[in-house]
């Protein structure tokens, strides 16, 4: 009987429909997306203004458009297009060469403020069956909304978002609605409801720094990373930081199989033979007990059997950090301009407005698992960073 | 963007009719793919700039309007002004050239050109041809 249960299934994966899923352009997207972007998918991009949506949908419009599947960008009021492009042409993922072959901008504001929602179904559907569009954008859908709200009742809404999103699916173009939303209009919303992925960006103060993080609220068909993820917008555009912090999936490599010395031998004897390997070591003590030169001395003892290090400094600019290893008799200088070879360091000063943040343990770790075997941290100072992020490196000071 | 406004109104084969002003037949042509791309009324005020500005080279177009729908009007009280006539070319590559102009201040050169294809879909816009 259970062997037939299991033939059973098997037959179902495979008959299963296959839903492809499209790279988003955005670094760290498709891994909090649980493999990128369902395609045929009806989406929408919320947030508080500035947060970003526009951005993101720039960014996945230019990864994704091609010439055979155009992307078309509709503007209803909000940032008129001579600004968006303005502005967006800006973004290192900007290309001219995908603009011209595979983007298309049409403004629909007039038919927005004159007509009825009917009238802007038809005029977006004439636009998709016209053009062959693989991607369709409303910058800004909640302009739509808040026109329809003015006479409609929340049903007939519900009924054209409906239909916006069956007509769209039937003409395989994968969507996004923007809308400018603060999270308690979350509950009761008829759009919401009716689409298939739901993305939420916001922007926090934490003490004096701004925090642009990104949640995922709703993805159907498939797994996505849920909570919350740091992302920042840089000349090149989004870049997110999964939560996962990459490690999905991943087994790790068993730790403390070798005892790694801390360059210190009486240390090493107290301490069994050293530091268990791919364990994490938090090293307090008062101001001036010596956390940072024996964390200098793990370091150093790296270098000299050949392991790469990271030293993460907080409260130093590298060459001041290397000078007082040269006081000790160490040269960090030397390794740091031998990047990628077996005995090099990377010492890395990590800005106030990093710190705390998920986005640079996730860039040391990625750092440290590109091409090297092994990995001293010394981190001085800090309840950070989180053990689970350093599962790839093999030895840990913290 | 003067010497395109200049092969733009070349390639445009406008016939000389006093009826019809040459300004009004680029101003036209225009307003369909940049009101697709800005709206009306995005195209009609960067039209109206483009006049105030042509009209500093070009007095005669002082007298012309921009309407709500993004046409240039007032060319019918120029058609009996003989002065009007000789200047007609010359006020179109004017007010041509300044709103392409404004284009590419906004949104560059690629882009602008990329509208221009779409207005003159049949003229190359190579500067050998
Ligand atoms: N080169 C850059 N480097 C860093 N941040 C940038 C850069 N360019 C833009 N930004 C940030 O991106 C924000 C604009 O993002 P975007 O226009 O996508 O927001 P939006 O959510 O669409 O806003 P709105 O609701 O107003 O349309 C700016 O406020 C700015 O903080
Ligand atoms: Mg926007």
């Amino acid at each position: 009987m259970s062997g037939r249960g299991n033939d059973q299934r098997k037959d179902q994966s495979e008959v299963r429909v296959p839903i492809r899923q499209l790279p988003t352009g955005v670094p760290g997207l498709d891994e909090i997306l649980g493999g990128g972007l369902p395609e045929y998918s009806f989406n929408i991009i919320a947030g508080a203004p500035g947060c970003g949506k526009t951005t993101l949908a720039h960014q996945i419009m230019f990864a994704t458009a091609t010439p055979e599947r155009p992307a078309l960008y509709f503007t209803v009021l909000g940032e008129p297009a001579i600004k968006m492009l303005r502005y967006q042409q800006q973004f290192g993922f900007f290309d001219h060469a995908t603009m011209a072959a595979s983007i298309r901008f049409i403004n629909l504001s007039h038919l927005v403020m004159e007509q009825d929602l009917g009238a802007v179904l038809d005029a977006i559907m004439k636009e998709i069956e016209t053009s062959n569009a693989g991607i369709v954008v409303v910058d800004s859908f909640r302009t739509v909304v808040r026109k329809a709200l003015n006479g409609l009742s929340e049903m007939e809404l519900q009924g054209f978002v409906q239909r916006l999103a069956l007509h769209l699916t039937s003409w395989q173009a994968t969507t996004f609605l923007i809308g400018e939303y603060v999270e308690g209009e979350l509950r009761d919303n008829p759009v919401f409801t009716v689409a298939d992925g739901l993305f939420w960006l916001y922007q926090n103060v934490e003490r004096n720094s701004i925090v642009r993080k990104m949640q995922v609220m709703k993805l159907r068909g498939q797994e996505s990373v849920p909570g919350m993820h740091t992302f920042r917008i840089t000349d090149a555009g989004l870049q997110t930081f999964p939560r996962t912090f990459g490690l999905v999936g991943q087994s790790g490599q068993v730790k403390g199989q070798r005892r790694l010395s801390t360059g210190v031998s009486e240390l090493d004897e107290l301490m069994g033979g050293g530091i268990p390997e791919g364990d994490s070591l938090l090293l307090a003590g008062p101001s001036g007990s010596g956390k940072s030169t024996l964390g200098t001395q793990f370091i150093a003892e790296g270098l000299r059997q050949g392991e790469p290090g990271i030293v993460a400094v907080f409260e130093e600019i590298p060459a001041e950090y290397a000078q007082r290893a040269a006081m000790f008799g160490f040269d960090f200088d030397t390794p740091q301009r031998m990047a990628s070879s077996r005995s090099s360091i990377s010492v890395r000063w990590t800005s106030p407005s990093m710190r705390r943040s998920t986005r640079s343990s996730t860039a040391l770790r990625r750092s440290a698992a590109s091409d090297w075997s092994l990995t001293r941290w010394s981190a001085s100072r800090w309840r950070w960073p989180p053990a689970s992020a350093l599962t790839s490196a093999s030895r840990c000071t913290a | 963007m003067r010497e395109l406004s200049r092969r733009l109104l070349v390639a445009s084969e406008i016939a000389a009719d006093r009826s019809v002003h040459e300004a009004a037949v680029m101003s036209e042509k225009l307003r369909i793919p940049l009101t697709r791309f800005a709206g009306a009324e995005g195209f009609a005020s960067l039209l109206r700039r483009a006049l105030v500005l042509a009209s500093v080279e070009v007095p005669l177009l002082q007298s012309i309007k921009v309407g709500l729908d993004g046409r240039l009007e007032g060319f019918e009280e120029l058609a009996a002004d003989p002065g009007a006539a000789v200047k007609s070319s010359e006020a179109a590559v004017a007010i041509t050239s300044h709103l392409l102009g404004l284009l590419g201040t906004f949104i560059g050169e690629p882009l602008t050109l990329r509208l221009v294809r779409e207005a003159w879909p049949d003229t190359s816009l190579d500067e050998s041809h």
